[in-house]
């Protein structure tokens, strides 16, 4: 029987070539989507899931309030990993790992700045999973300056050959064994890293903070014992915190909780303070999955609307396989078997599609997603089961149908494909571009978003300046005296040193400003700046004055503050007012070190735009200055680089000379956005595409259908436009319905995002309108092709047809 | 074999209600060849479908081999047509994406017959039709005579009890026209019970008797055999 079933689908598939390409492209194109969507939503939920005791591995957190301030951060101190160890026996094992570190790294006469550089406990490759190349795993970390590459790094320095047992030294002082090399972090890691030092190495430095119970500077993931939960151990961890810093906590006025954080869950859920960068969100994967759902609804709406539409063809065969015998029931699988196939062809398409689509997708949504029919065996039946699905849900409803022909009406071709069942195609049809205009108003609204975001006066000039990051005092001249000399470079217009630029947010610090208490101290963003700087970045001072070389204790003494500091503190008249700066001695003991403030400069932003201008003081303490901006001539950029590559080579022999455009720097802040902004148009084209696929088809099947209708007007005098218009006029009112349905939901669902903006755009109409004009020419473009074609031909051979 | 009292069929479409049938009291004895006569939509084609279980009766009752199918469901009438009722129509009604042989096989299918046995049947009456040569053409491909031949091919491959013919030959020429009504006397001499619409008062002389039609009623019965003694 479902021979036969076969043979029909593919004779009718061949007969009607057109309509079997527009139900099979469309599905393709539908099931390609819904395929990439499904393996960027899989590479999100798998990350970290490599770790072969992922499971079991949970990050430590901090949430910590001192001083009116609260942070919440994945950020621990080193003492309370070996604690945890110690007292608790379900923690199993522990590592720390440093936030990541740049370092210039150097082999023979190979220089190379290493931008991923962090430290570890020789338990990482117990705990995590990083598999080695060469090396022993349980002693490669063990010992103070050993160090770990990846294959990538231990190509660039050493080729072919192996390099465990060389040296390697880092910014020019320290000197580091190599003792083993790893594959690459696969990119589904949170935790990403180009070396791996021996945490051992902290402690024969001596660097500070090491012994300190509240130094919060390190990462701790911790290994549970098989069985054991989690939130068991959570419970427990206030008595640890008071053991060990209950007293302490007191002394100063805090308070410490410590929380856990499952390994597997933080690249989507966590949202902390100091978490690492390029973290995906779990609200994309539900938008993705959202609109991976309803490009495939929009795909099987057409098969639906082409298939019941065509009813009429398909009549007489039902009529006579009723009459020779066959139940509703078994012609019901006959077409389902049919559209099944259709899926089964559509999902063939689509694998085909699939790798030709990638790259693109990759590139557009910044990822790097693969597809390996062969490796991953879960791929074949995935298919198989995304083709049945597709096939069931687009063939049920003609399925039904078809089926439900009354033998003798359907041998006398008295189906009735009109009226009731073509006003359900109708609401396909305006579902379809409901969809399509909201996708489109979406993709608008981003965009125009980033394009406000990257347009707004920032308060100060970005375009023209060179950061130089990372650069401290060279061994022949302090900071200050690389920054003269680059200043008497031709094409150079004026050069700061500072230790923050704007784009890379700058630290938070509790302050204590006049006129208030101990217990008020306010959170403050602090950054140190020379006395250039201002003029450098075109900021304007609104009061006071700037930092300057004829005040020799500005740099010990003076501050400035910006106006929001101004307006959250409440002075009116800030110059002359006292704000201390809080520093820690030693454990415990605190001191508030007083500025003087000289200058307000008006508010710019430090952030990038996703936050609001926070307040912030600027001190002037030359000895931490660690990067140089120079504002460059607009004109002769490569030259005015090339010399400032010269100078820097002759002033830091032997260091490579790193730079960037802050203009550049700062578009990129707003790559999360773009990616969103490519992804949602990238298939809004292709659901709008479809859709336009699905009312091509219905046209040319109305056109079919009433060619006689034509002839006769045609003959009775009326004109092609005439006969376009009649065509396209129930198609365009569709259009037009669906505009309406989409704009509030539109509006609601991007008012809601741009909720997330504290700068942003309002939304005018014209972006609707926009859309909306646009599916309709689009729509009339795919209408008219067919109602053109009909409306041309010799009316003669329409009448024929009868 | 088939006995109906008071068949009764009403159209209803919009606001119009059209009486096809009225008060048609028939009946067809096993083995009989009938001949139903009459005008263009006297209800000749809607008797036809209500006796072969297209379509069920407004009123009345209805007795097919000694069963009241008269209101039986769609369901329940698909599987009583099956194997025991074949059907043979004016416009052939061959499905055009199946061969000659996968037409007359599809009776055969949906009485869920192996393979091999549906082989041997369709080729033994595709040999018996003289259509062997054509069993893999599709019916695009054929003359209509050739096509009715296939339609009474499948009609008869599953041996049915009746076999209801409308105006089998009302698209075919005279000769292709004779060559049809051979076939089914042919058939109806093996055993086989047929009603057929026609017009054509030469074909109805095939038959053992005809009953004539008008406006829905039954009006005159001729006996071939009485008629002609």
């Amino acid at each position: 029987m479902y021979e036969n079933y076969v043979k029909v689908a593919v004779r009718n598939f061949r007969k009607f070539k057109m309509y079997s390409f527009l139900n099979i492209a469309g599905l393709a194109i539908g099931i390609m989507c819904c395929l990439l969507i499904m393996l960027w939503i899989a590479n999100e939920l798998g990350f970290d899931r490599f770790h072969t005791k992922a499971d079991r591995i949970y990050r430590l957190g901090t949430d910590l309030t001192l001083g009116g301030a609260n942070r919440r951060a994945p950020m621990t101190s080193p003492p309370m990993a070996l604690g945890l160890i110690r007292d608790y026996p379900e923690v199993v094992n522990a590592v720390r790992i440093t936030p990541e570190s740049s370092s210039s790294v150097k082999h023979g006469d190979k220089q190379l700045q290493i931008e991923e550089v962090r430290y570890a406990d020789s338990s990482i490759f117990e705990v995590l999973t990083f598999p080695m190349i060469s090396g022993d795993p349980a002693s490669a970390l063990l010992t103070a300056h050993s160090v770990v590459l990846t294959e990538d790094v231990a190509r660039q320095f050493f080729d072919e050959e192996d390099p465990v047992g060389k040296i390697l030294e880092f910014d020019g002082e320290t000197n580091f064994t190599v003792t083993g090399v790893i594959h690459n972090v696969p990119q589904n890691s949170h935790i990403t890293f180009d070396v791996l030092c021996s945490f051992e190495t902290l402690y024969a430095e001596k660097r500070p903070g090491m012994e300190v119970w509240g130094w919060l500077g390190y990462y701790t993931y911790l290994l549970l014992a098989q069985g054991s939960d989690p939130k068991n151990l959570e419970r427990k961890l206030p008595d640890f915190v008071e053991t060990y810093s209950g007293e302490k906590l007191r002394a100063v006025g805090g308070t410490l909780e410590l929380f856990l954080q499952p390994i597997t869950s933080i690249h989507l859920r966590s949202n902390l303070q100091s978490d690492p960068g390029g973290r995906g969100d779990i609200v994309y994967v539900y938008l993705f999955s959202g609109i991976a759902f309803i490009i495939l609804l929009i795909a099987c709406i057409n098969f639906i609307n082409l298939t019941t539409a065509r009813s009429a063809t398909r009549a007489n065969e039902v009529g006579m396989r009723k009459t020779l015998g066959a139940s509703r029931g078994k012609l019901v699988g006959q077409f389902l078997c049919e559209s099944i196939i259709c899926g089964l062809l559509s999902v063939f398409l689509a694998s085909i599609l699939l790798p030709l689509a990638l790259p693109i997708f990759n590139s557009l949504a910044g990822c790097e997603l693969h597809v390996n029919y062969i490796r991953q065996p879960w791929i074949l039946p995935g298919f198989v089961g995304l083709a049945l699905f597709v096939g069931f849900i687009a063939g049920s409803y003609p399925a039904f149908f078809l089926s439900s022909f009354q033998p003798v009406r359907a041998l006398k071709g008295r189906v009735r494909t009109g009226s009731s069942k073509s006003r359900f195609r109708s609401v396909l049809v305006v579902t379809q571009f409901a969809i399509s205009i909201a996708l489109i108003i979406g993709t608008m609204t981003v965009f125009e978003q980033i394009r406000f975001m990257k347009n707004k006066m920032l308060g100060f000039d970005k375009e023209h300046v060179v950061v130089l990051p990372n650069v401290g005092d060279s061994e022949r001249l302090p900071i200050h005296g690389i920054r003269n000399e680059l200043a008497r470079l031709p094409g150079v217009r004026n050069v700061s040193a500072s230790t923050g630029i704007p784009g890379r947010g700058g630290m938070m610090a509790p302050f204590l400003p006049e006129g208030f208490s101990e217990d008020e101290t306010k959170m403050m963003r602090m950054m140190d700046i020379d006395d250039r700087f201002i003029s450098t970045m075109g900021m304007d001072m609104v009061a006071g004055r700037n930092f300057s070389a004829e005040f020799a204790t500005d740099s010990m003494e003076s501050a400035i503050i910006n106006e929001t500091a101004a307006r959250e503190i409440g002075w009116e008249d800030p110059i002359g007012k006292i704000i201390r700066r809080r520093v820690n001695l030693r454990a415990g003991q605190v001191e508030w070190s007083p500025r003087r403030v000289v200058g307000v400069v008006k508010d710019f932003h430090l952030a990038s735009l996703h936050i609001e201008i926070e307040p912030l003081f600027i001190g002037n303490a030359a000895h931490s200055f660690n990067l140089i901006a120079v504002r460059i001539a607009s004109d002769n950029v490569p030259t005015t680089i090339a010399q400032l590559k010269k100078k820097w080579e002759e002033i830091a022999p032997g260091r490579p000379f790193d730079y960037y455009f802050l203009d550049e720097s700062l578009e990129g802040q707003y790559r999360a956005e773009e990616n969103l902004g490519n992804i949602a148009l990238s298939f809004s084209v292709l659901a709008v595409f479809l859709a336009c696929l699905g009312l091509f088809g219905m046209s040319s099947y109305a056109v079919e259908q009433r060619t006689k209708e034509i002839g006769v007007r045609k003959v009775l005098g009326a004109s092609i436009g005439g006969i376009v218009q009649l065509f396209s006029k129930e198609f365009l009112i569709l259009v037009a319905i669906a505009n309406i349905l989409a704009w509030p939901i539109a509006y609601y669902v991007m008012y809601r995002w741009l909720e997330n903006y504290p700068y942003r755009l309002h939304m005018g109409l014209e972006t609707f309108f926009l859309a909306g004009i646009l599916a309709i020419c689009i729509a009339m473009v795919s209408v008219s092709y067919q109602a053109v074609k009909a409306a041309k031909t010799n009316p003669v051979n329409a009448i024929k047809y009868e | 074999m088939i006995r109906t009292d008071n068949l009764k069929k009403v159209f209803y479409t919009d606001e119009v209600e059209t009486t096809a049938l009225d008060s048609v009291n028939l009946e067809v004895k096993e083995g009989e060849f009938t001949a139903i006569m009459g005008p263009s939509g006297c209800g000749k084609s809607t008797l036809l479908h209500l006796l072969g279980l297209l379509d069920n009766p407004t009123e009345g009752t209805y007795l097919l081999l000694g069963e009241d199918v008269t209101q039986y469901s769609e369901r329940r009438r698909a599987q009583f047509r099956k194997g025991n009722i074949g059907f043979v129509f004016q416009s052939f009604n061959l499905i055009d994406e199946l061969t000659v042989f996968e037409n007359v096989e599809l009776p055969l299918l949906y009485l869920g017959i192996a393979g091999s046995e549906r082989k041997r049947r369709v080729d033994e009456i595709l040999d018996r039709m003289e259509i062997m040569a054509r069993r893999n053409h599709f019916p695009v491909q054929l003359s209509g005579g050739q096509q009715q031949r296939v339609a009474v091919a499948r009609a008869v491959v599953a041996h049915p009890k009746l076999i209801l013919a409308d105006e089998p030959t009302g698209n075919l020429d005279s000769t292709h026209g004779d060559d049809v009504m051979n076939l089914l006397k042919m058939l109806n001499e093996g055993g086989t019970t047929i009603l057929m619409v026609t017009h054509s008062p030469a074909y109805a002389e095939f038959c053992n008797r005809t009953v004539h039609i008008f406006d829905g009623r039954l009006i005159a019965e001729n006996d071939v055999n009485t008629f002609h003694l």
